[in-house]
């Protein structure tokens, strides 16, 4: 059996993105002291539940876990450590944004054994930087940067977007080539999407966009620009060394998530913590049932994200994909493998929906 | 004996739409003690929903009403309501067949409207006694001397006695009544002579079967006897007899020469007991049938299609249902590539059509796709055969076809002055030929048009209204068929045919309808894998031609924990978007385009 991996949800920030829909509230020091304390009693009774479960990735992320003191979260993994099953060469990632004070959080969580930062870049343009609320200056990343390999740690992963306002081919690539030539063996680039409820969202006819042809060939040349540099394209939006973490994901893996929020994936059941800080803190929230986990459309539809695809499908079904004239252009098959294209990716929403509906 | 008949009085009310029928219905039977003030809602004799709501009668009833006149006497009037509208034209001549008067109501904000005049002509035509009633004297608007003015010039009524009434409020209600003893001349006929009653109308009930609504004529008809229906031969043991109360049915001994009645007969299907036939004994049989049956036949035709295939058979029993009650409804199965499996039905006319629609939506709770409306077109082809097509998929090679033929209307629209202009613009874009054009007051016209059916049948009546702001009002009879240039309009999606888009449709207006076509179904048509010609053709040229690109861009970006249950729940609404989707080929098409096309106005 596979071993599992942790997520540790910190929903707070110091500032709002005005892209980001994920769950996080204004961090102060007294909500995230009584926070990091019930996360580490939420992890006893966990540890309980999951005792014959081995975790090999524990993941942080946010909102923003570095606008945490490094000591919590330190405490947190210590915590993990006495409760949970964690193995030896266990990957455990923390999301930095550079504008936190990276400078004594990164040696205060990497001498807990943190081995692998990501960082939220998003640019190299300070300017788009900026229209995504991300305040601090290349410098700062730069400094961010060596602040981690001095601590240690040198698996660093760098977040780009695509299709953010004020965004053309040539600042894009300006980004790229600022993560090849820092040379961290990750990276992912996400295109930009506008999720209700965000700042972008109510903006979204003010807002400079590029068109989605653009995003398009924004697209295109991402992947092509980090494929050529090294940099190999393991999922829709990521390249590099992998995540052994978000694999998990993708591979059906079971995966815990700890923290208002947090979904988990565990014996073949889906749940999550409703979002609501101050109940977790209390410590009277309850995981909500989500369904179950391991079905073959789920395995399918997370499985065709890695470029290295699918095999679990018998010849009929794949047979059947073949047969579809209009997927051809979209899918790969060859010895029992099942992928898809770069221009799959792009449209595998779609593409994702048809194969399905052969299975 | 014969004394009974000195006192009925059986009559219609006729009215332009709107002009208040119903509402006037109601105050008699309110002041007649036929329904108590407290039961009263609003317009009793419509009881579809879909009359109460379009304020139109769809289909006609009857209702007996005992009033004791200021002579003393008490009198039996028979109110046999007619259908409003002129899709329904064969029912209301069949309603006044069975009367002797008709109260002509006509609103005194309005004056006479196309079809005030249309339903007067018909009244006369039956030799009715004809009772003016002015009527909305409540509504400031109103202008009861000048309309009793247009009545006398223009139908030549005399309306020095007509009752100037407010239906609304019940002002002067009682004089209409007194106005229809006075005038209305009582019934003749003979009660002992053989049996001959005429159908003004049949419903059907659950629990009795059909429900027979006669006005005897001569002779007289018990439960017991066999009855016959002199069009077909088909007999039936009459189970009862009686009238027709507001709300209740009040069993009779007998009906006899000059009273109104129903009859049951465990008759399973209104298509056994039309409208227009004449019932006699079979004992006893009349010589002769009363004149004037018809079976009516449907002008309008479209297929109806469940949204969801595995409606199909909820809908065949749906349509079924409404057969029972609706002699003049017909459908028969058919298949169409795109929409599957559905029903090509036919209708008198448009609103029939929706009524049916609607009916179909709302009681049966069916969501419903609907082909373009067609009229039959006369196809005659080199070898000397004439073929009539209300299909479009049945439409013959055109190398075959002599030539063509389409049902053209003769239509009276009435307005003020003002909007002759548009009206005629209206009338000569519909292909409309003018006849000839009269004031009937300085601030009336009539506006004479022949006009192909097939350019009214769809939206013609609304863009009139609204070119009209509402004023101009129309009445239209068929007059027969003229030849015409007509061709079969074609919709190719990625090579493919999509039949049920198909119509026919005169060749000047092909390519302009072609290119609006094709426009929709590219706004319409969502981004797919692959880019789709779209293609409008006669025959085998294209005439317009429009192309939906590929789909560059439909992708999760990020998808981690919390995300998968989003996508999972995405690709769930994704299958439920599928549903509404129509294959055709390679291609899918949402219903929303069919709709868009089918929609397609000016």
């Amino acid at each position: 059996m596979e071993p599992s991996g942790l997520y540790i949800h910190i929903p707070f920030c110091k500032s709002i993105c005005p892209y980001c829909d994920f769950y996080k509230v204004k961090a102060s020091d007294e909500l995230m002291e009584k926070y990091e304390e019930a996360v580490v009693s939420a992890t006893a009774s966990l540890g309980i539940l999951y005792s014959s479960s081995v975790f090999d990735t524990i993941y942080f992320g946010g909102g923003t876990p570095s606008c945490m003191p490094g000591s919590s979260i330190a405490s947190i993994i210590e915590a993990l450590r006495s409760s949970f099953n964690i193995s030896s060469d266990c990957e455990i990632t923390v999301e930095c944004n550079p504008s936190s004070p990276l400078k004594s959080f990164i040696p205060s969580v990497a001498a807990a054994g943190v081995n692998r930062i990501s960082m939220g870049m998003q640019s190299a343009i300070d300017s788009e930087r900026r229209s995504l609320g991300r305040m601090a200056d290349c410098v700062r990343v730069n400094q961010a940067l060596s602040i981690c390999r001095s601590a240690g740690i040198s698996n660093i992963s760098l977040d780009l977007m695509l299709g953010v306002p004020g965004q053309t081919m040539s600042s894009l690539k300006t980004s790229l080539s600022y993560a090849i030539n820092s040379g961290v063996p990750h990276v992912s680039a996400y295109m930009l999407k506008l999720e209700e409820g965000t700042v972008f969202y109510k903006r979204k006819d003010s807002l400079d966009l590029p068109s989605e042809d653009t995003v398009c060939d924004m697209y295109d040349m991402t992947c092509s620009y980090l494929e050529g540099a090294g940099l190999t394209q393991y999922e829709i939006s990521n390249f590099g060394l992998p995540s052994r973490h978000n694999l998990k994901y993708w591979k059906d893996v079971p995966y815990l998530g700890i923290g208002p929020g947090a979904h988990s994936c565990m014996d073949g059941k889906r749940f999550y913590y409703p979002s609501d800080v101050v109940g977790f803190i209390k410590g009277d929230l309850q995981c909500v049932p989500d369904g179950t986990s391991g079905s073959l459309e789920e395995r399918v539809m997370l499985g065709l994200r890695l470029t290295s695809g699918i095999d679990f499908l018998d010849d009929i079904a794949l047979s059947k994909i073949s047969a579809d004239p209009t997927l051809a252009p979209y899918v790969k098959i060859s010895s029992g493998n099942l992928s898809l294209t770069h221009e799959g990716f792009l449209v595998s929403n779609v593409v994702i929906g048809k194969i399905i509906e052969k299975l | 004996m014969s004394d009974y008949k000195k006192n009925i009085r059986n009559f219609s009310i006729i009215a332009h739409i709107d002009h208040g029928k119903s509402t006037l219905a109601d105050r008699l039977l309110e002041l007649t003690g036929m329904v108590a003030k407290r039961d009263m809602t609003e317009q009793i004799l419509d009881d579809m929903d879909l009359e109460r709501e379009r304020g139109i009668t769809i289909k006609a009833h009857a209702v007996k009403l005992d009033y004791k006149a200021s002579d003393g006497q008490v009198y039996e009037l028979n109110l046999i309501d007619t259908p409003g509208h002129v899709d329904f034209n064969y029912e209301v001549s069949r309603s006044l067949a069975a009367c002797e008067g008709a109260v002509l109501i006509v609103d005194s904000t309005q004056g006479i409207e196309a079809q005030t005049l249309a339903n007067t002509y018909l009244a006369l035509d039956h030799d009715l006694e004809i009772c003016p009633v002015i009527n909305k004297i409540d509504l400031p608007a109103a202008h009861p001397d000048e309309v009793c003015k247009e009545v006398e010039e223009v139908i030549g009524l005399d309306c020095s006695e007509a009752p100037r009434v407010s239906a609304k409020t019940g002002e002067n209600v009682e004089q209409v009544l007194e106005q229809i003893v006075k005038v209305v001349p009582p019934p003749e006929g003979d009660s002992t002579a053989p049996l001959r009653a005429l159908i003004f109308d049949s419903i059907y009930d659950s629990y009795k079967g059909v429900i027979v609504y006669v006005r005897i004529v001569d002779g007289t008809i018990k439960a017991g006897d066999t009855m016959r229906l002199m069009s077909t031969g088909a007999e039936f043991t009459v189970v009862e007899v009686g009238y027709m109360r507001a709300q209740t049915m009040e069993p009779a001994s007998s009906l006899r020469a000059g009273e109104v009645g129903y009859i049951t007969a465990s008759i399973k299907t209104v298509g056994d007991a039309r409208v227009g036939d004449t019932v006699t004994l079979a004992s006893n049989p009349a010589p002769a049938p009363l004149p004037g049956y018809r079976k009516v036949n449907p002008m309008v035709f479209c297929g109806i299609y469940p949204a969801d295939g595995a409606d199909y058979e909820a809908l065949k029993e749906a349509l079924a249902k409404l057969q029972l009650n609706d002699a003049a409804l017909s459908f028969e199965p058919e298949t169409s590539g795109a929409l599957g499996f559905g029903f090509r039905c036919g209708f008198l006319g448009l609103l029939h059509l929706e009524i049916i629609q609607e009916r179909l939506e709302r009681e049966y709770d069916l969501d419903l796709v609907t082909t373009i409306p067609s009229v039959i077109y006369k196809i005659h082809l080199t070898d000397g055969s004439v073929v009539e097509i209300d299909n479009p998929s049945n439409y013959p090679d055109p190398a075959t076809i002599q030539f063509s033929e389409e049902p053209i209307v003769n239509a009276h629209i009435f307005s003020p002055p003002e909007y002759v202009g548009q009206i005629m613009d209206l009338c000569q874009e519909r292909r409309g030929t003018f006849k000839d054009m009269q004031y009937i007051t300085p601030d009336r016209v009539d506006i004479h048009y022949e006009l192909p059916l097939n350019e009214i049948i769809y939206d013609f009546f609304d863009v009139l209204k609204s070119r009209t702001r509402g004023y101009a009002s129309l009445d239209y009879e068929i007059m027969g068929y003229q030849q015409s240039d007509l061709v079969k309009l074609d919709v190719l999606l990625n090579g493919d045919q999509i039949d049920a888009l198909s119509f026919i449709i005169h060749s000047e207006k092909a390519y302009a309808k072609a290119r609006k076509i094709a426009e929709k179904l590219k706004d319409n048509i969502p981004r797919q894998l692959f880019e789709i010609p779209i293609q409008m053709a006669i025959g085998g040229k294209v005439i317009a031609r429009e192309t939906v690109k590929a789909m560059r861009k439909d992708v999760l970006a990020k998808c981690y924990g919390g995300d998968i249950t989003r996508k999972k729940k995405l690709l769930e609404k994704q299958k439920e978007g599928k549903k509404r989707m129509r294959q055709f080929g390679t291609v899918e098409v949402p219903q929303e385009a069919f709709m868009a096309v089918l929609k397609l106005d000016e």
